[in-house]
């Protein structure tokens, strides 16, 4: 099935390959590198492991990739919920501690992977106050969420294998408080970004591919 | 080669390859040759090299004139400058990765490996705990 602005489509079951993942189809990421242009590097933000296949597929364009497992710093010290507004400025500042993300440099796509599965309210508002700045009118995402709060944690992740395919690993670990947000309530959070489509997987996940929002554009 | 209980604080230059199993703490510039950061090895530093292969722990920035390794036990924090990389299986990375496939940043080729003895030159002092040198320069013979 085709998809079309929100509609959502179900994907194609995983192949077995002789590496250590196999691969399964994905009809969003080709959509994440159209209009890539030769002459200017592509800038990359992954918020997730660095897994070998995914830096094999960049090392193929002329490419910055920043990447930072932000799960794996958790749990963050800032975390504050009795303090709200005060933990929210603070988390900010740790989140961007953590990603390290140079003054100038805009990105391309975003890889949240399934972070917004992990990170919660504060930490997702945080997160995007942070990416903000880093972000131009064509600047594209990525993420899987779960489908609705009930759906189980996901025992999978999740690499590039090609433009048209990702790999699919077993997890060797979990990161801590897995707090699924219902779809509405995580979009409202990205704030800087709105949904172009979404793929159900098989697992009750939502693979989705976001967008810039008009008024974050930059010039 | 560095051994395991050597500590260095300082630069490190020179005209030939060099393995590190000890720690290193300054900076590291070959930029004509290989440098391996063994799975002891512990590097605080930046390093400058034609082939960078790191089964250890590095801190720093790299800059590979053709290509950067990171093994499964390979654990860096810091960025990346290659034409090619290759990150194994398990390997740990936090920073950034800058890549372009069609360009070879080293201008300098070897005709092939110079496998002289590590002279040392420099202050350097000798601890129980292990041998601490400091503005290590590796030479020929």
């Amino acid at each position: 099935m085709n998809n079309q602005d929100g509609q959502i489509s179900v994907d194609c079951p995983p192949s077995t390959s002789e590496s250590s993942f196999e691969t399964q189809p994905s009809r969003l990421l080709q959509s994440l590198f159209e209009n890539i242009q030769a002459e200017k590097p592509l800038v990359v933000l992954n918020i997730g492991a660095a897994l070998p296949e995914t830096i094999n597929f960049f090392a193929n364009y002329r490419c910055k990739l920043f990447i930072t497992d932000l799960l794996a710093e958790f749990p963050l010290s800032a975390y504050s919920p009795r303090d709200e507004s005060e933990s929210r400025i603070t988390l900010r500042d740790e989140i961007a501690d953590i990603l390290s993300i140079p003054d100038g440099v805009v990105f391309d796509i975003v890889f949240f992977w399934d972070s917004p599965n992990y990170l919660g309210e504060d930490n997702i508002s945080a997160l995007m106050q942070v990416l903000k700045p880093h972000l131009h009118g064509k600047s594209k995402a990525h993420c899987f969420v779960a489908r609705s709060p009930e759906t189980p944690e996901g025992q999978i992740i999740h690499g590039i294998q090609d433009a048209g395919h990702l790999t699919v690993r077993r997890r060797s670990r979990f990161p801590p408080n897995y707090q699924p947000l219902p779809q509405s309530r995580l979009l409202s959070l990205l704030k800087s970004f709105t949904l172009d489509r979404s793929v159900l997987m098989r697992d009750q996940r939502l693979e989705l591919l976001l967008t810039v929002v008009k008024s974050d554009r930059r010039v | 080669m560095i051994g395991s209980t050597i500590k260095i604080k300082g630069e490190i230059t020179g005209d030939e390859d060099l393995v590190i199993e000890g720690s290193v703490e300054g900076a590291i510039d070959l930029v004509a040759h290989q440098v391996t950061v063994g799975e002891t090895g512990k590097v605080k530093a930046d390093i400058k090299a034609k082939t960078v292969i790191v089964n250890g722990n590095v801190i720093g920035d790299i800059t590979g004139g053709e290509k950067v390794i990171i093994s499964k036990s390979g654990n860096i924090n810091g960025n990346i400058v290659t034409p090619r990389m290759t990150l194994e299986d398990g390997a740990v990375f936090k920073g950034s990765i800058d890549m372009d496939p069609g360009e070879t940043l080293s201008k300098q080729d070897t005709s092939g490996k110079q496998k002289n003895k590590l002279t040392g030159s420099g202050k350097f002092e000798l601890t129980d705990t292990g041998r601490e040198v400091t503005n290590l320069d590796i030479k020929n013979g």
